[in-house]
C-alpha cells in the first residue's frame, strides 16, 4: 500500500464523516468474489471540491444544458448518479451535453467519456480530448427526422412568400383591412409548387437520406452527391435517386438544394464549401436550404446570387450579412428542437456512454475507433487501454500482461488517427487469492504512450487510471 | 323587319343590326355539311355596343376577370376565340372566365352562355341566379389540389414548432446585432414536436383532402378520415391504411392535427360554422386545426375559447377578425391556389371546359347544371342544346316541336339537376321537306315555349345561334 502524498492528505482532511482509510485503499468484491485491491486518489484529482456529494459505487454523470429526462432515465439509479445542468459534479465519470461550448477546464480528470446529444461536435474541443485519451461520442441519426421535417418546411416556405404573407396579414389585421385587401394583396405572395421540381441533396447520411426519401414521396425528382456513400446509407435512399459526382454537377439542374454535410474546420475542411464557383452553377431561381451549419456557405457569394435573381436562401443559422435580405429566411437553429429528437438523442447518448463504461464498447465516437468485444467469459476481468497510436505499443502491452503471468482470453485492438484502443479480457484462473491488479495496471498505464486504462469489474466509478504527462493518477 | 340605327342600340329593344349592308338574315355554311341554314341575328337587341367589332370577328368572345394564366388562355385557338380582359370593356362576351372577382349580375352580358371559375369554390359567383337564367357555372375541381395540399403540409410543420415566431425573432435579434450571441439560448422558446407518428384527421376526402391524406401518410402520420359522400372513385385515391370514421367528432377525437377540406355552403343544411363549439369540445388540448378551405367553416368564438386554454393552434388561409392577433393563430393570405402551376392548370381546365361546352354542348365540372355528354355529332347532323326549367312535360314539348317541323332527332340526351334541365339533340336536317332548312322559326318556337330558358345551335360560326327567352321576350 502506498503512503499517500502530502497533497493527498491535505485534501483528504477535507473529507467529512468518512474514514480516511476507506479512501486510501479499497478492497472491493468482484461480482465473482475475487478480492481486488484498488487505490484511489493517489495523484491529485482536481475533484475534491464536492467529495461530500460523491456517491461511491455509482458512476457520476454530469450534464450541461437541459437533457431530456426520458433519455437520462436510461441510466439506472442503482449504478448511476445523474447530475442535472448546474448541479455540482466535480467527480464526473462522463459528461452529457447538447450545445454548451465545453472548455477543457470543465472536463475533470475523472471523466472517461463525453457524449454530445446531437450530430455536430463543434462545441467540444475534440482534438484536445483525443490528445488526452478521452473518447467523444455523438448521436448520428437521432435528430434525422426532426431536421428532415424542418428542411421540408423550409422548401415549402421558400416556394411561396409565406412568412411575408403571414406578417402582412398581421399588418392588415391591425389596420382592420384584412378581409378587404386579402384577395388583392395575395398576389404579392404567390409562387410555385415543389412537385415535379428537382432537389439536389449534398451529403447522404442519416439526414440527407431521409430528406431525399421524403422529397421523392412528395413528387420531386431527387439527385444527390456524397463521395463516401456506403451500402448501408444507400439502402436508405429513394431507389430512383440520381447520384452525381460533384457538388457543382448536382446543383446545376436543381430547383432546390439541401446541404447535409458536417462542418469541418481547417484545410481540406468544409468551411465555405458553397462558394462562388458552386453558386455560379445555381439556376437563377434556385432555393438553397442550409440546415447543416452556417459556415458551410460563403455569405458574400450568396448575397451576390440573391441580389441578381429570384433565388432564395433558407438557413437554420444566423447570418450577419444576409439576415435582412428579402430573399433570405433565417430560422433559430430549430433543426433538432423537438421533444422526440431530444428524447432520442439523450437516450442514444446515455446508451452509448453506459455501454462504454460498463463494457468498454465504443460506437458512435467521433474520435475513437469503433470497438466491440463479446461479453467477458466467467472468471475473467476486462481491461481497456487507451494509448497513442505509436509502433510497438500493442507488443509492450501484451508483454506486460505476460510478465505478470496474466493470460489474455480475448482481445481487440483498433486504432483511428492518433489514438488506439484496446479491450482485453484477462483470465482470473490461478489468481484467485488476493489479487493485486493495481500493480499491473500501474505498469501498463505508465508505459510510455499509454494515456489511460480501466479495469471493468462491475463496481461503478472505480478502476480508472491515467498517465498525465508521466504522472500516475488513479 | 325594322331598320337599325346605331342610336337604337342603346336601348335594349333595338332591332336589327346592320352589318356593313343590311343583312337581316344570314346564310352560314355548317361545317361538315353543305346544307345552308337560315339563322336570324339580333332580332331583338343584345345590349351590344361594340357591334362593329363583333361583326368583324366571327369569333367567340371570352371575357376575363382577374389575371388569368396565359398558358391557360392559350387553350383557346385564336382563329375562333378572342379573349379580352374585363378592363378593356369587352362586351358581347359569350363566356366569362374569372378567379376570385366578385361577379355582379350587371357584369354578365346577355349573350353570355357560360361562366367558368378558375378554382374550386364558387362563392364569388351568384350561382342560384345564374341557374334561374339558365346559365351554367363551371369550376375546376382538382386543378388546385396539389397547390393547396403543399400549403397544408407547410401548415402541418408550422403548427409543430413555432417557426414563424422564430423567424421573426431572428429578424429582431439581427436588428440588434445579437443573433449569433442569443440564438442557442433563445431557440428553446420555439421548439416543439415532429409530425411523424402523430394522427391527422382529414374532414372531406375530395381531391384536396385525399392528396393531403396520402402525403401525410408518407410522412409517417396515422390518418383518420371523414366524408359522408365518399365514392368508390375517390376512395381509390386515399392512402391504403386510412381509418374512415362516421362523424366529424369521431374522426377528430384522437387527432393531433385536423385538416378541413370541405366546401362552404350557405344556408340551412349548409356548412357555416360546422367546426363549432360541439366539435371543438372533442379536440385534444394541443390539437392543431388547419383550415385551407373557407374561413366561415370555423366558428371563431368557439375557436378563441379553445386557443385561450393555451395549447392548441389554429392555422387558417383566411382572414379572421377575432383571431388574427392571437398568439396561437397563424393567418395566411389565401395562398392555397397561388402557384403558377395551379393557375395554369385551373385556367387550362376552365378553358377546356368552356370550349367543350361551346363547341359540343358537353357539360362537365358544372356546379349547377347536370353533367351531360352526347357522343360525337354524326356528320351531316345539326346539334342543338336547350336549357329549360325542370318542370313536368317539358321534354315532350321539345320533342314535339321537332316532330312538327318534320325534323328527325338522331340522338338526344336529357338530364336534370335541381331546378334546371338540359337537352342536347342532334337533328338530321336532310329529312325535312324541301332543301332549305330554316331553323330560325324552329328555334324561336322552341325557345319561346314556356319554361325554356335558352337554346343554341351548335354549329360552325362562332358566336351565332344562341337564343334566349328572357321573361317571355325572345332574344337572338
Amino acid at each position: 500500500m502506498m503512503i499517500p502524498t502530502v497533497k493527498t492528505i491535505t485534501n483528504v482532511s477535507r473529507f467529512q464523516g468518512r474514514a480516511l482509510s476507506h479512501f486510501l485503499t479499497a478492497s472491493r468484491s468482484l461480482s465473482n468474489e475475487t478480492n481486488i485491491d484498488h487505490e484511489h486518489y493517489k495523484g491529485a484529482w482536481k475533484t475534491y471540491g464536492d467529495i461530500e456529494n460523491y456517491v461511491p459505487g455509482k458512476y457520476q454523470i454530469q450534464t450541461f444544458n437541459k437533457i431530456s429526462p426520458r433519455g437520462l432515465q436510461r441510466f439506472d439509479g442503482e449504478n448511476f448518479d445523474v447530475r442535472v445542468d448546474g448541479e455540482e459534479a466535480a467527480n464526473a465519470h462522463a459528461i452529457l451535453l447538447r450545445s454548451h461550448k465545453l472548455k477543457e477546464e470543465e472536463v475533470a480528470h475523472t471523466v472517461r467519456a463525453i457524449a454530445r446529444c446531437g450530430a455536430g461536435t463543434n462545441n467540444i474541443p475534440v482534438a484536445r480530448m483525443t490528445e488526452i485519451g478521452i473518447p467523444v461520442f455523438n448521436t448520428p441519426g437521432a435528430n434525422a427526422n426532426a431536421v428532415k421535417e424542418l428542411v421540408s418546411c423550409g422548401m415549402l416556405l421558400a416556394s411561396r412568400r409565406i412568412v411575408d404573407g403571414v406578417n402582412h396579414m398581421k399588418d392588415l389585421g391591425s389596420q382592420g383591412l384584412a378581409k378587404e385587401r386579402v384577395e388583392k394583396d395575395k398576389s404579392m405572395f404567390g409562387g410555385r409548387e415543389i412537385k415535379g421540381k428537382t432537389l439536389a441533396v449534398i451529403g447522404l447520411g442519416h439526414i440527407g437520406g431521409m430528406t431525399a426519401l421524403g422529397a421523392s414521396a412528395l413528387g420531386m425528382n431527387v439527385v444527390g452527391y456524397d463521395p463516401s456513400l456506403s451500402v448501408e446509407s444507400a439502402l436508405r435512399l429513394p431507389g430512383d435517386i440520381t447520384l452525381l459526382d460533384s457538388i457543382s454537377s448536382a446543383v446545376s439542374k436543381a430547383d432546390y438544394i439541401s446541404l447535409n454535410i458536417p462542418y469541418i474546420k481547417g484545410e481540406d475542411g468544409t468551411h465555405g464549401i458553397i462558394n462562388q464557383d458552386v453558386i455560379d452553377q445555381f439556376k437563377s431561381d434556385a432555393v438553397l436550404l442550409n440546415f447543416a451549419r452556417g459556415e458551410l456557405v460563403d455569405s458574400e457569394a450568396m448575397k451576390n446570387f440573391l441580389d441578381r435573381g429570384n433565388g432564395r436562401y433558407v438557413s437554420d443559422f444566423p447570418d450577419d450579412l444576409l439576415w435582412n435580405h428579402k430573399n433570405t429566411i433565417i430560422l433559430p437553429h430549430l433543426g433538432a428542437s423537438t421533444e422526440e429528437a431530444e428524447d432520442t438523442a439523450a437516450a442514444m447518448a446515455a446508451d452509448t456512454v453506459k455501454d462504454y463504461l460498463e463494457n468498454g464498447t465504443i460506437r458512435n465516437s467521433v474520435n475513437f475507433p469503433a470497438t466491440s468485444l463479446p461479453d467477458p467469459e466467467k472468471n475473467s476481468i476486462r481491461f481497456t487501454i487507451v494509448n497513442k497510436n505509436l509502433p510497438g505499443m500493442l507488443a509492450q502491452i501484451t508483454e506486460t500482461f505476460a510478465n505478470a503471468a496474466f493470460n489474455i482470453t480475448q482481445q481487440i485492438n483498433h486504432s483511428r488517427g492518433e489514438i488506439a484502443y484496446n479491450v482485453l479480457d484477462v483470465d482470473m484462473e490461478g489468481h484467485d487469492d488476493v489479487v493485486s491488479f493495481k500493480k499491473v495496471q500501474k505498469q501498463i498505464t505508465m508505459l510510455d504512450g499509454v494515456l489511460s486504462s480501466r479495469i471493468l469489474y462491475g463496481k461503478p466509478g472505480f478502476g480508472y487510471a491515467k498517465n498525465i504527462e508521466g504522472k500516475y493518477f488513479v | 323587319m325594322k331598320m337599325a340605327s346605331l342610336t337604337s342600340f342603346v336601348a335594349r329593344r333595338a332591332s336589327q343590326v346592320s352589318r356593313g349592308g343590311l343583312n337581316v338574315s344570314t346564310t352560314r355554311h355548317l361545317t361538315g355539311t353543305s346544307i345552308p341554314v337560315d339563322v336570324d341575328h339580333y332580332s331583338d337587341g343584345w345590349n351590344i355596343r361594340d357591334i362593329g367589332d363583333f361583326a368583324k370577328d366571327e369569333k367567340y368572345h371570352i371575357k376575363t376577370f382577374n389575371k388569368i394564366s396565359d398558358k391557360g388562355l392559350a387553350r383557346f385557338p385564336t382563329e375562333t376565340y378572342e379573349v379580352k380582359p374585363s378592363e378593356w370593356d369587352a362586351r358581347n362576351a359569350h363566356a366569362i372566365l374569372l378567379r376570385s372577382h366578385k361577379l355582379q349580375e350587371s357584369e354578365i352580358d346577355v349573350p353570355v352562355r357560360a361562366i367558368a371559375r378558375c378554382g374550386a369554390g364558387t362563392n364569388n359567383v351568384p350561382v342560384a341566379r345564374m341557374t334561374e337564367l339558365g346559365i351554367p357555372v363551371f369550376n375546376t375541381p382538382g386543378a388546385n389540389a396539389n397547390a393547396v395540399k403543399e400549403l397544408i403540409l407547410c401548415g402541418l410543420f408550422l403548427g409543430s414548432r413555432r417557426i414563424i415566431d422564430g423567424i421573426n425573432h431572428m429578424t429582431d435579434l439581427g436588428e440588434k446585432g445579437l443573433a449569433k450571441e442569443r440564438v442557442e439560448k433563445d431557440k428553446a422558446m420555439f421548439g416543439g414536436q415532429e409530425i411523424k407518428g402523430k394522427t391527422l384527421a382529414v374532414i372531406g376526402l375530395g381531391h384536396i383532402g385525399a392528396s393531403t391524406a396520402v402525403d401525410a401518410a408518407s410522412l409517417g402520420m396515422t390518418i383518420n378520415g371523414y366524408d359522408p359522400g365518399l365514392s368508390v372513385q375517390s376512395a381509390l385515391k386515399l392512402p391504403r391504411h386510412i381509418k374512415l370514421c362516421d362523424s366529424i367528432s369521431s374522426a377528430i377525437s384522437q387527432a393531433d392535427y385536423i385538416s378541413i377540406n370541405i366546401p362552404y355552403i350557405k344556408g340551412e343544411n349548409g356548412t357555416h360554422g360546422i367546426i363549432g363549439k360541439e366539435v371543438i369540445s372533442h379536440f385534444k388540448p394541443n390539437t392543431v386545426l388547419l383550415n385551407f378551405a373557407r374561413g366561415e367553416l370555423v366558428d371563431s368564438e368557439a375557436m378563441k375559447e379553445f386557443l385561450d386554454k393555451g395549447k392548441g393552434t389554429y392555422i387558417s388561409d383566411f382572414p379572421d377578425d377575432l383571431l388574427w392577433d392571437h398568439k396561437n393563430c397563424i393567418i395566411l393570405p389565401h395562398l392555397g391556389a397561388s402557384t403558377e402551376e395551379a393557375e395554369d392548370a385551373a385556367a387550362a381546365m376552365a378553358a377546356d371546359t368552356i370550349r367543350d361546352f361551346i363547341e359540343t354542348g358537353t357539360i362537365k365540372n358544372s356546379v349547377n347544371f347536370p353533367e351531360t355528354s352526347l357522343p360525337d355529332r354524326t356528320p351531316g347532323t345539326i346539334r342543338m342544346t336547350v336549357v329549360n326549367k325542370n318542370k313536368p312535360g317539358m321534354l315532350a314539348q321539345i320533342t314535339e316541336t321537332f316532330a312538327k317541323a318534320q325534323l328527325n332527332i338522331v340522338q338526344q340526351i336529357n338530364h336534370s339537376r335541381g331546378d334546371i334541365a338540359y337537352n342536347v339533340l342532334d337533328i338530321d336536317p336532310s329529312t325535312s321537306e324541301g332543301e332549305k332548312v330554316s331553323l330560325k322559326d324552329l328555334q324561336k318556337e322552341l325557345t319561346t315555349t314556356e319554361g325554356v330558358l335558352s337554346s343554341r345551335l351548335v354549329f360552325g360560326v362562332p358566336g351565332a345561334g344562341y337564343a334566349r327567352n328572357i321573361e317571355g321576350e325572345y332574344w337572338v
